[in-house]
Order: structure tokens, then sequence, then C-alpha cells
């Protein structure tokens, strides 16, 4: 809560500073959905999600983006653990601020994230019920609830040619539980960045690499350390592109281990606490008109449940559209 | 007699030369057709330590400024210009030559804007709007705005060029070779026209 208020007083701060104009905002509204199948868990079946975002910037100054996301994950019917689904609220906020300084060529933009959220654990349990007869038992539904906060600062620099890019972000994460059996645990996350644009500009290369650092929890294992590199390919099209002019399309490929990890990019947090150990995703992008954009993104992922010691995988179907006002 | 003359004519050299070499306006010049844009600014900072409030030497040292690369100082510079006088357009599309440096594309069509309400055809209002439209890629709206003041401008090649560029962008093949063969009569051996009508 403290870190929260800290982000706030920052970007009221921020925002008190500067000589606004109305006219010379610039905003931007944005919905997403997203469906995600898993295969070959034993309890995962499925989830889905839904998040809404505002971004404001104010020339090329500085900015801010707040969102909300909902998820939620059904478990299989009839598991012995009585699991049965685990809904998920995450509130995001961000702001930015953008810096020309005549010694690089380029600009630099300082950048804050901040998510707070809690996610609802249900499960179905049989309690016996007294009675004259000896009693017997009906079902009850029983919550366990978590909390987690994440407060994420990052640099970032882009040439003024825009060929090449370069970013350091941290994450601290902190997840707390209401079950006295689960232990709580933090998390720290150090994404170094590249991208590299080339082909005139239609193509745009990224690679981030994700260092993230375990507290000693029962819910990771012995896992006390993650790596992974995550390699993101865009190519844009120009008028006549096929496909109802298509505007760009992007393949993301993670290699290497990610656990509590922070996606900078998409603003999100992936808050299993299963051990992801591959990513590969496709998506294209249409510019419906100079004001509205779609999105639409396939996936599939690799994980690991460090604690039922099993290996499943999931596909998920992405959906985004944007509107600028 | 001849000697009173001569100290008076000598006196008289002797005070035009002390007058020219500390005049900072004619030694800003001097040193800005010499490339020298470092020391030219120098030289006009200190008309403005004299007095904090001269416009014109305030427009000059963001002028300067802008030219050595200092682009932060030129936009301080023309930000101040336009503190002391709000209606300076002067000031305005001065302001928007570091920030086309910059890449600050809706801080340029801001001030671009700003212009145009009170100076709507304003040749280099438009023509630095065209640059930010052609930064941030809005290739429909600057094929419609070049086409616009290319009617206005119609003996201007740079005009031409943009509505060139953006044609070309959009796959508009006809007119973007409609517009550079324009610009090769207006500036024969334009390289860029030349290169495209060559394809």
């Amino acid at each position: 809560m403290k870190r929260l208020s800290t982000i706030i007083f920052i970007c009221f701060w921020f925002v008190v500073n500067q000589a606004w104009s109305a006219e010379d905002w610039y905003m931007k509204s944005s919905g997403q959905l997203l469906v995600k199948n898993y295969s070959s868990n034993s309890q995962l079946e499925n989830l889905f999600g839904f998040g809404v975002f505002l971004n404001g910037d104010y020339l090329e100054r500085g900015g801010f983006s707040i969102g909300y996301n909902f998820n939620q994950t059904n478990y299989k019917s009839g598991l012995i653990s009585g699991l049965k689904e685990n809904n998920e609220n995450i509130l995001f906020l961000s702001g930015r601020a953008n810096f020309n300084p005549d010694q690089i060529p380029g600009r630099l933009t300082l950048r804050l994230d901040g998510y707070v959220g809690d996610d609802a654990t249900s499960f179905r349990v049989t309690v016996p019920t007294p009675g004259p007869m000896g009693g017997g038992s009906s079902q009850k539904t029983i919550t366990v609830d978590n909390e987690f906060s994440v407060v994420s600062p990052m640099v970032s620099f882009l040439n003024y040619a825009k060929t090449f890019y370069a970013d350091l972000g941290y994450a601290y994460s902190s997840y707390r539980s209401d079950d006295s059996g689960t232990d709580d645990i933090n998390v720290t996350q150090w994404t170094p960045t590249l991208g590299f644009g080339f082909n005139q500009a239609y193509d745009w290369l990224q690679l981030r690499g994700y260092f993230i650092d375990l507290s000693t929890s029962n819910r990771v294992g012995t896992k006390e350390t993650t790596s992974a590199l995550e390699v993101k390919w865009t190519h844009w099209f120009s008028a006549d592109a096929p496909l109802m002019n298509l505007h760009n399309i992007r393949l993301t490929v993670i290699t290497g281990e990610r656990l509590y990890a922070v996606d900078s990019d998409a603003c999100s947090l992936c808050n299993v606490p299963d051990l992801q150990t591959g990513l590969v995703s496709i998506g294209a992008e249409w510019k419906l008109n100079e004001q509205t954009n779609v999105l639409l993104q396939g996936g599939y992922e690799s994980y690991e449940d460090m604690l039922l010691d099993e290996q499943y995988s999931s596909t998920y179907l992405y959906g985004y559209l944007s509107r600028n006002w | 007699m001849l000697i009173k003359i001569l100290v008076f004519i000598t006196g008289f050299l002797i005070s035009v030369v002390a007058w020219s070499a500390a005049d900072p306006w004619t030694e800003s010049y001097r040193l800005e057709a010499l490339t020298q844009y470092d020391s030219a600014a120098k030289s006009i900072a200190t008309v403005i330590k004299d007095n904090p409030k001269n416009e014109f030497a305030i427009l000059r040292h963001g002028w300067l400024n802008y030219l050595r690369g200092a682009h932060n100082e030129s936009i301080r510079d023309y930000q101040k210009a336009l503190d002391l006088n709000s209606n300076s357009l002067d000031a305005r599309l001065g302001l928007m030559l570091p920030l086309i440096a910059q890449q600050r594309w809706r801080e340029v069509a801001s001030h671009a804007n700003k212009v145009l309400k009170v100076a709507p055809w304003n040749y280099y209002a438009h023509v630095r709007l065209m640059i930010s439209e052609e930064g941030e890629k809005k290739w429909d709206t600057l094929a419609n705005h070049a086409k616009k003041v290319s009617q206005r401008y119609p003996s201007d090649a740079t005009v031409l060029v943009y509505l060139a560029r953006a044609n070309d962008w959009l796959k508009n093949d006809k007119s973007a070779r409609g517009a550079y063969e324009k610009v090769l009569e207006r500036i024969p051996g334009h390289i860029e026209a030349t290169q495209y009508l060559s394809r």
C-alpha cells in the first residue's frame, strides 16, 4: 500500500508540474480478451480474461496508463483437492516522462509501473453435518485469498533514426496469501532489452532477457532463479498489404524459464506459480482507420508444475481493440 | 593644424574599430557566416545579459543554439521569446525547428496549428506541419494537406515532394509519379525525384 501511495504521489507531482492544454492530450482507449485452454494438466481446465486500458500522452513529453484486468481460471471438475476456480483482479497504473538530451541522438524515457491485485481461489469441500443418526455431509465452497503488488521502473532509449532501442527494466513483486500453509514470496526481476529496426523501418527485432530471483517459498519448491530470452519480430506492411490491408504481423518466441514474470510490453503479470518453459505466438494487426486498430494473436505455451512434477501446455487466443481519440 | 587633423582622424578611426569590434550583433553575424555558431551565440548572449527582455536577441540566440545543435537551449530561448510576446509568429515558427530535430511531431503540429489559426496559409507553418505528418506516418492526411498547399504555392517544389512521398507510401503510383515530374520541372536533377522516376 505504501508503494502504491508513492506511485500515486509521483504521478500527481508529474501532473501538477506541467502546464497542460487539453487539446494537446492524445488519448487512447483499448480493450482485450484472452481465452486459454490447458492440456496435459491434471488440474487446470481453461482461462478467460478481459481487460480495459486508458492511455494519455501529453504531446511527446510524457503520459500515463491505467488499466484493469480480470482473469478467471477454471479447474477440472471432481478434483480431490476440491479446486474449483480462481478469480483474479489486477489494477495497473503507469506514468512515463520523455527527455531529449542534446548529448545523445535519441529519446530517453523514464517509466514507472505499478500493479496491485488480488485473487481468490475457491475450493469445494465436503463438511460433516451432525445428526441423530450419526450425521451426514454437505458441500461448501471456501475461498483462499492472495494479494500481490508489483513496482516496476524502467529507463529506455530509442534513437531518432528508430533503428536502435535499449531499455533496462526492474520489477519487484510481492505475493501474500491468507492461507497459512502457503508461504509469501518476493520476486525481483531484471529485464535488459535491445531492439533493432531494419529494412527501411519495415522490420523490428527485439531481444529481452528475463533474470528473475525468487525468495524461498513453498510455492516454487527449490527454485531460486530463472532466466529466459524473449525474441520478438514485427514486420509492417505498406499500403497494399495482403489479408484485408494488414498493418503488421508479429512473432514472439520465449526460450528458457520464467516464473512470476512481469511483461512491460503487454502490461501483464505471469503470476501462475508454474514454471513457463517456452512460448511461441503469432499475431496480426489491422489498422481499420486512422483511429482504430485490431490485433489478433494466437500462441502456445509450455509449463512445468514443480510441485506436482508435471509438464503441461496451453494454447491461447488474444484479441485487442484500440481507438485513438 | 595638420597635426590636429591627423589626431582627429586617428581618434575617429580608433573609435570606429573599437566600436565594431565590440558590437555583438556584427560579431554574431560574422561568426554565423563562418559557421562558428557557438561563438556567435556567446556574442549575442552578452546582449541578453545587458537586456534580458531584448526579444530579437533572444530569438537570434534561439536560432544560433539551433544551428549549433543545442536544441534544448534553443527551445528554451524560443519559449522565452514567446513568453515575452505571445503574438510572435517568428518565435513559434522558430520553436518548431528544434522540435523537429528532436522528432517531437505532436508538439510541432501543435505550434504549426497555432500559427495557422492566425495566418492560415503561412508557408513555413504548412511545411513544418507536413514534416510532422510525415514523421507520424499519417500518409492520407499528408497527401490531402500537400495537395491543398500545392494549389496555394504552385511553383514550390518542397510541397510537391511531400505530395509525392505520401502518394508513394499510399501506393498511388500515378499521383506520386505526377508530383515527382513536377518537382523535376522546378528543380531539374532533383535527386529524390530522379531516383523515383528511374525505377
